[in-house]
Parts: structure tokens; sequence; C-alpha cells
């Protein structure tokens, strides 16, 4: 049973990663009713960060790719979202779809169409041996990093005054609004939090690859919105196991798949999410869900 | 909560100064140019049947609806047209009907958000031992989610967070409304020893005579207009109230 255990870590790594994408996106949701498509492209420009910079100095890659992550998050507030604000959130999902064009329309013309690549945490991509089997340093690490972050934005949401304002703006914007809660602040706070989480996913994904190219982020996201709907937009938690749900289910049938089934495992992620959906509508940790941004 | 003298009245003392607000739904008035105050110490009441604008009004007064008005002032500052939290933290609080506590949060929580428009820390531990005085029950449950309260203890919840913000203007808007006879009982004494304490209070109630009773003066609103102003003797006069409901 062996690889059954390295696949299961494997799995919980992948998990981890777009258990951090789908939360990104579902506090955005949360406080905007906006599923943000560009999240993958603030995703893309820390990736981009980290490649350019790591060889150069890798605690400075790391720093800059969480500034980028989140000075591209509040660059899409400010010049986007933020106009959009009272729009329905059909408006807001085709304006995030268009940023996102549009940002991987500029990092190719900045960067190229061809990937870039750079060892970006080679160090990490080695294996271990634990009592005879395997595990892989980048896992582990990858499944620490998405834990550290659940827990640090669970404290922020439930032990910090702002935190609490985020949890009832996304709650009953309006009332939050007149209780004094400063509405533009407490969104760009949300969307700062989804810049940092971005970085986080971008470091995770850029280990394992170590190339990125102007669509790099779009897979991240999509699963990750995917995940969130699955385990329910409306609730964080929801989004949070979804989005691991479905990584899980992604890593497993990468190893377990049969080589011939192996090309479907996209499809085959996406028929058990069609099911999931098809059995528990609302997402599998439905909660309710309203409400207009006056 | 500062102590105000309630029994010097005028300009100086005014917290809500509306003059010729204006709301309307696509073209249709909701609420037709009406004037009214309150000064320091006051409890003033609106009344009136459904639909009469009521809600619209004190929706207007936090900016929450599109109005206009000649002037609208909160202790002579001009409010119109500021954002609902400018407003909050410019010493109104607004307890709109329904209540609106945060379910999913607890009691403590819910409460905590109170702070958020509160101009200053000092003070604030008094004011809480005070308004737990008033609602004990928040104090029992403080750990509890809010929305597994009954409806008389979330309106408890939203008037306590209201207060914990230390306004000048404590705004209610039918907190009655559903609630058992115990719990109006409590809301209503809640209301006074919050008027006794020196805090202005708008009150917008359908209980007529208690609103009447209790108020200095209550504005009867009526398609969007104030068609009557009473005073607590008329409370007594139900010929007067029905009349004040119905239209002349």
């Amino acid at each position: 049973m062996i690889p059954l255990l390295q696949s299961l870590v494997d799995a919980v790594s992948a998990g981890a990663i777009y258990a951090l994408a789908a939360l990104g996106i579902g506090l955005v949701f949360g406080i905007m009713r906006l599923a943000n498509l560009a999240h993958g492209e603030i995703i893309t420009g820390s990736a981009y960060t980290l490649i350019f910079l790591w060889e150069f100095s890798w605690p400075l890659a790391l720093i800059a790719s969480a500034v980028v992550g989140v000075v591209i998050a509040l660059a899409m507030n400010f010049a986007v979202f933020h106009w959009l604000r009272a729009q329905s959130p059909a408006t807001l999902l085709i304006a995030s779809f268009g940023l996102s064009i549009l940002f991987q329309r500029l990092y190719d013309a900045a960067f190229g169409t061809n990937v870039r690549t750079a060892p970006v945490g080679s160090g990490l991509s080695q294996s271990i041996a634990m009592g005879g089997i395997r595990i892989n340093i980048l896992s582990v690490i990858t499944i620490v990093l998405g834990v550290v972050l659940l827990i640090a934005v669970h404290l922020f949401l439930t032990r910090t005054s702002i935190g609490l304002q985020v949890k009832a703006a996304s709650s009953d914007f309006r009332m939050a609004r007149i209780l004094g809660v400063r509405s533009g602040f407490v969104i760009a706070i949300t969307f700062a939090i989804s810049g940092l989480l971005a970085a986080a996913v971008a470091f995770a994904l850029t280990t394992q690859s170590g190339a990125v190219g102007p669509t790099f982020g779009v897979q991240a996201t999509l699963f990750g919105l995917v995940g969130a709907v699955l385990g329910g937009l409306s609730k964080l938690s929801g989004a949070v196991v979804g989005g691991f749900a479905v990584g899980v289910v992604l890593s497993l049938f990468t190893s377990w798949l049969p080589p011939w089934a192996n090309d479907f495992r996209t499809a085959l992620v996406y028929v058990f999410v069609i099911i999931a959906l098809v059995v528990a509508p609302n997402g599998l940790l439905a909660g309710r869900s309203k409400k207009d941004r006056t | 909560m500062t102590e105000r003298n309630p029994e010097s009245m005028g300009e100086s003392n005014r917290v809500l100064t509306v003059e010729n607000l204006t709301v309307q739904y696509g073209g249709v008035p909701a609420v037709d140019g009406i004037s009214f105050h309150v000064d320091a110490g006051e409890l003033v009441g609106v009344i009136g049947p459904n639909g009469a604008g009521k809600s619209s009004t004190l929706l207007a007064l936090v900016n929450a609806v599109r109005s206009s008005s000649q002037r609208l002032e909160l202790s002579g500052a001009s409010i119109a047209g500021k954002a609902p939290e400018y407003v909050a933290r410019h010493g109104l609080a607004l307890v709109t009907e329904g209540h609106h506590i945060f379910g999913e949060l607890s009691v403590v929580d819910n409460l905590k958000l109170g702070r958020v428009a509160r101009s200053s820390a000092a003070g604030l531990e008094e004011d809480m031992e005070w308004i737990l005085g008033l609602f004990p029950i928040l104090r029992e449950f403080h750990s509890r989610s809010a929305g597994l309260l009954s409806g008389g203890q979330q309106q408890q919840l939203a008037i306590a967070r209201a207060l914990i913000s230390s306004p000048q203007l404590l705004v209610l808007d039918e907190p009655s409304l559903g609630l058992s006879p115990t719990a109006v009982d409590t809301v209503f004494a809640a209301i006074e020893a919050v008027r006794q304490r020196g805090v202005a209070v708008l009150l917008v109630e359908q209980r007529a005579q208690q609103a009447v009773a209790a108020a200095d003066r209550t504005h009867v609103l009526s398609e969007g207009r104030v068609t009557m102003t009473l005073t607590p003797s008329d409370a007594s006069n139900s010929e007067l109230l029905t009349k004040a409901y119905l239209g002349s």
C-alpha cells in the first residue's frame, strides 16, 4: 500500500492548492457577489514575479510575488469592480471575464507566448524516505502552507474587528454600512487577501512546474471556482471544502486511472462535479445566499 | 453617552433637522416633502398606515435610499448625500425594521459590530454595563448564535448593538413588530431608559397609542406627508388616533 499513501499525500497537497484558490474566490464572492474569473491572472502575475526574481534572490522573489498579487488584486478592484459594485452578479462576472482576457494579452505582449522558466523551489522537489515510503517534500510544504493560510484567514475573520466587519458585510452589505462599516475599505481588504492567497497558489504551482505562461493561472482558477460552487459559494467553509475535494479527486484520478483513461481525467472531474450538483444544487455545504450591494 | 438636559430646547440643541425631504421610487413619491426635527433628549414618534413612507424616511436619513431635501442635518452638520457609514459614524444609529442581526455570528460578535461607529473607546465599559442592564438576556446568551435567538431577543440585540455606537440619535423602525407582549414591554422600557439617559430617539411605530403616549410629539404620516402632530395627551383619544390612521 506504499503507492496509496504517496498518492494520498499528493492528493491532499493538490486539494490544499485548490482550497486556497477557492477561498480567494469565495472571499471576494461573499462580499461582492463577484465570481472573479480574473483571479487566475493574479496568480499568473505572482508566478511571473517568482520566475523572474527567483535566481536573483528567492526571499525577495517570495515577498515580491506576494506584493504583486495584492497590488494586482487591488488594481482590479479600484479600476473596474469598484465602479460596478451596485451591478448584478452577471455584469460583474462578464467584467471579470474581460479583465481576465485583457491581462492574458498584457502578459503575452510583455513576456511572450512561450513559457518562462526558473528552478523555483528546486530544492523542495526531492523526496524523503520515511519508514520505507518516499514522501515528496514539496507536497508536505504545500499542505503546511495551505493549512497555515486557512487558519490565518479563519483567525482574521473571527478574531479581528476588521475581519468581523468583512463577515458582516458579506452577510448583509447594507446593514453593515448602516452600522458604520466602511464599504470601500472592507472590499479592498478582501481583494488584498484574495491577492495574497493567489500568490500562495502561484508559489505552490510554480514550484511544481517551474514554467509560467500567460494562461498559467486559468486552470487553478477554474478548478477553484468549480470547487467553490461545488461546496457552496455562499459559505466560505463550503468553498474551501469544495476546492479541496476537486483537488483531491483530480490528483487521485491522475495517479489511479489507467493510462488510456488518464486523458479524460479533467472531464471526469467535471462529471463528478455535475453529479454532486444534481444531488445538492446549492453546494455540498449550502448556506443562504443574498443580497444587493446598495 | 453624555447626560443632556432635556429641558433646554432650541436650535443649538437640535440633533436632527429634516426639511422638505422627498423620496421617490420610479417617479412615484413615497415621501413627499416632509419636515420635522428632533432635539437632544427628545423622543419623537412617527406613526401611520403601511405604505405611508415611514421606513423610506428613515432609510433616507442614512442615504440607504435616494432622496432630496432642503436640509438634512445631524447636530448642525449636513448628512445629505453622505454614505450610510458616514452617517453612522457621526452619531445616527438606525435599527431597521426586521432587526437585521447577523444570524451566523454570536451575540457578542454582533455587539462588537456596534463599536465600529463609535468615535471613542472612552466609556465603553460603562455603556456596555448599562446596555446589558437594559437587556439582561444578551448577557446570558452572549456566546450563542444570534440566529438562534427569538424575535424579541433579536430585537433587543439590534437595539443594544445600535446603542453601543453611543449615538446622539437612536432611530427605531417598528421595534415592536411581531414581538410578544412581554417583549414589547421590554423594548418600550428600554426606549424610555435611553431617552432618560439623554439620547434623542426617533421612533416609528405601528402601535399608535403606545407611541403617542411615550413620545414628546408624534407625527402622523399619510401618503408621504405629515398630516397631523399629536401630543401625549392625545394617546387616550382613540377617535383621533383612528382618524389619524384612516384619514379624515
